[in-house]
């Protein structure tokens, strides 16, 4: 039977209430015993406010130990919890809301003052901490962390669930300027963890590292994958993320067993030659998703960590975390040779396809469908785009999503990577829809005409994100950048920047994309 | 060696930082992430010609433009001026 999100959870505070949960980012230890009755009080607490099953509540809080209670605390009341990046600018964070219409919200003390101010659809919304008892806010609290004390801690409230139960709704890039919900069921995310325990063989002694943000697909497998083996949970702080020196000292000083993160981090590890010989010694196992990792960074890790296992996941947030893998036996003799995304995980299957829907030969490149459990119900509230990308009408009624990768099939069955369909483009790990910054850049008043294209840049993680514009006045591209970071979050703001005199037209009177692009590859040739 | 003013420029017009002074805190408002960090310290090699040592900067080294400064040209072996 499908578990849900916090019956691991409940079972180790049953079984082994003193095991450590979460070693925190503040350093404090949260034990299996400690996080079921915090979320049983959060539960509680949410169903006082209203909260009933098929509810969103929205999480805005810090990776930590509070944020994953308040994930457990909604799957306990019956509501799919939908985790808003704290650091986004308002106008985003306020699009998620108002997309999402959670009953309640659940903020960090800090964070929510942005929340808060947000436009009339957060005023409606129940807002509240379960962190502080008196946070200064714009209005009232509407919850405090004094509210969930009064809770009781020792059981779970009885709230009837399904299988099919939606555990989280995860917004992404859209590209037409409004993040994308994508609805994940409990069975979706525990058809990946447990192929992923078997698979890599967790252990209650297992570190796991936890890099990924909370609004990003990736870290459930570190939450749930851990609480699914007893194991212990590392937040990444934001603050040793930033340099990497910082980073390797924390992997050691928390002596992990897991390192599971977007090929960036890596790449920042190995540039400054941070990972030495035989370092990171409990490190049983590193694992990379969310895009190609350069196959040099994997050759200096291997060759510096010999102890340790090299695993390639690769799949979409719509199938759920990850759909295939491949480990890395050998170190790779060739730097240009690329890293296949391998087989499909159990329950999955990866299917290339040409335009006409027939099945691509060995070896030729078509788009990559993928088919099995992990495939999410569809997009919040878009039917449209739903049947747009889950598609019935390919092979037989059977339910594929299009991944708009471009992949082709080894003879030994073995799917191989190539590059998109489309214009999302992957940076540092993070799923980018370049519309979604034309939009945004589009608002900016002072600017007659702008465009987003992306290019490909040696040291960048991922691709380049470059902005061409035309005005009146020359405009300082900082300038452009301050503005940017009030629409979309940091990630999404352009790397290059280029101010013309006109911006290009093909024949169609359209922005002449490749010619931009072009331009802004030639000049990186220029700064070399 | 470098100068704040450098500093600055490097930061508004490769990084696209927009700098409210030299002692502008940058990791109190956010502005330096990883990616960030990394292009910071290649667009400072980039000025100098001198590949730096990151193992021995700290984030709190790297907090304003005066800061950065100071720290990178301790390490090229200047005298630490802060400007």
């Amino acid at each position: 039977m499908t578990r849900r999100l916090f019956d691991d959870v409940d079972r180790w505070a049953r079984d082994a209430p003193g095991a450590t949960a979460i070693h925190d980012t503040d350093n404090t230890v949260v034990t299996y015993g400690e996080l079921g009755a915090w979320s049983n009080r959060v539960a509680h607490l949410l169903i006082e406010l209203g909260v009933v099953p098929g509810d969103r509540v929205a999480i805005s809080v810090p990776k930590g130990a509070a944020a994953i209670a308040a994930m457990l605390g909604a799957a306990k009341a019956g509501a799919a919890y939908v985790p808003i990046d704290p650091d986004s600018p308002l106008a985003r964070i306020a699009l998620v809301v108002e997309a999402a219409e959670p009953r309640v919200v659940i903020a960090d003390p800090t964070a929510v003052a942005t929340v808060m101010a947000a436009d009339q659809a957060i005023d409606e919304v129940v807002v509240g901490t379960i962190t502080q008892d008196a946070p200064t806010w714009p209005r009232p609290a509407a919850f405090t962390g004094a509210d969930l004390a009064r809770h009781d801690g020792a059981s779970r409230p009885s709230v009837r669930w399904a299988a099919d139960d939606l555990a989280h709704v995860l917004f992404t890039s859209g590209s037409t300027g409004v993040p994308k919900g994508v609805m994940i069921t409990n069975a979706n995310v525990f058809a990946f963890v447990d192929w992923a325990v078997e698979h890599f063989g967790y252990q209650p002694d297992d570190q796991l590292s936890g890099h990924s943000p909370l609004h990003f697909d990736l870290s459930t497998f570190d939450v749930f994958a851990a609480f699914a083996a007893g194991a212990t949970l590392h937040p990444v702080p934001k603050r040793v993320n930033v340099n990497p020196k910082d980073l390797a000292a924390w992997i050691r000083e928390r002596e992990l067993t897991q390192w599971f993160s977007v090929p960036s981090a890596l790449n920042h590890l190995v540039r400054y030659d941070d990972v030495l010989p035989g370092d990171f010694p409990s490190l049983r196992r590193l694992i990379w998703c969310g895009e190609v990792l350069p196959t040099p960074t994997l050759i200096s890790l291997m060759t510096a960590l010999p102890h340790a296992e090299f695993t390639n996941l690769y799949g979409p947030t719509e199938a759920t975390i990850a759909s295939s893998w491949y480990r890395v036996a050998d170190t790779p003799a060739d730097p240009t040779e690329s890293v296949p995304i391998g087989r499909p995980c159990s329950g999955e299957r990866l299917v290339v396809l040409r335009d006409d829907g027939s099945d691509a030969d060995d070896e030729e490149i078509a788009e990559l469908y993928i088919e099995g459990v992990g495939l999410s119900p569809g997009y919040w509230r878009d039917d449209d785009m739903t049947v747009q990308r889950f598609r019935t009408d390919l092979i037989d009624g059977r339910r594929l999503y299009r991944t708009g990768d471009l992949a082709w099939r080894r003879a030994d069955g073995v799917v191989m990577f190539v590059g998109r369909v489309d214009s999302q483009i992957k940076s540092r790990g993070h799923r980018i829809e370049l519309g979604e910054i034309e939009t945004a850049l589009s608002t900016v008043s002072i600017l007659n005409d702008s465009a987003v294209v992306a290019i490909d840049v040696d040291h960048l993680d991922g691709a380049a994100i470059c902005a061409a514009f035309t005005a009146d006045e020359p405009i300082k591209p900082a300038r452009l950048a301050k503005e940017l970071s009030q629409l979309i979050p940091r990630y999404m703001l352009p790397h290059r920047w280029i101010q013309l005199d006109a911006m290009p037209k093909n024949v169609n009177g359209k922005i002449d994309r490749p010619v931009l692009r072009t331009a802004f590859e030639a000049a990186e040739e220029g700064a070399r | 060696m470098m100068t704040v003013d450098d500093v600055i420029d490097l930061l508004e017009n490769q990084l696209f930082v927009l700098v409210d002074g030299p002692d502008d805190d940058l990791v109190e408002r956010g502005e330096l992430d990883s990616l960030r960090f990394v292009e910071l310290l290649l667009g400072i090699e980039s000025l100098t010609g001198e590949r730096l040592s990151p193992q021995h900067l700290d984030l709190d080294d790297l907090r304003t433009p005066n800061l950065i400064v100071k720290a990178i040209n301790a390490q090229l072996g200047g005298e630490g001026s802060a400007g």
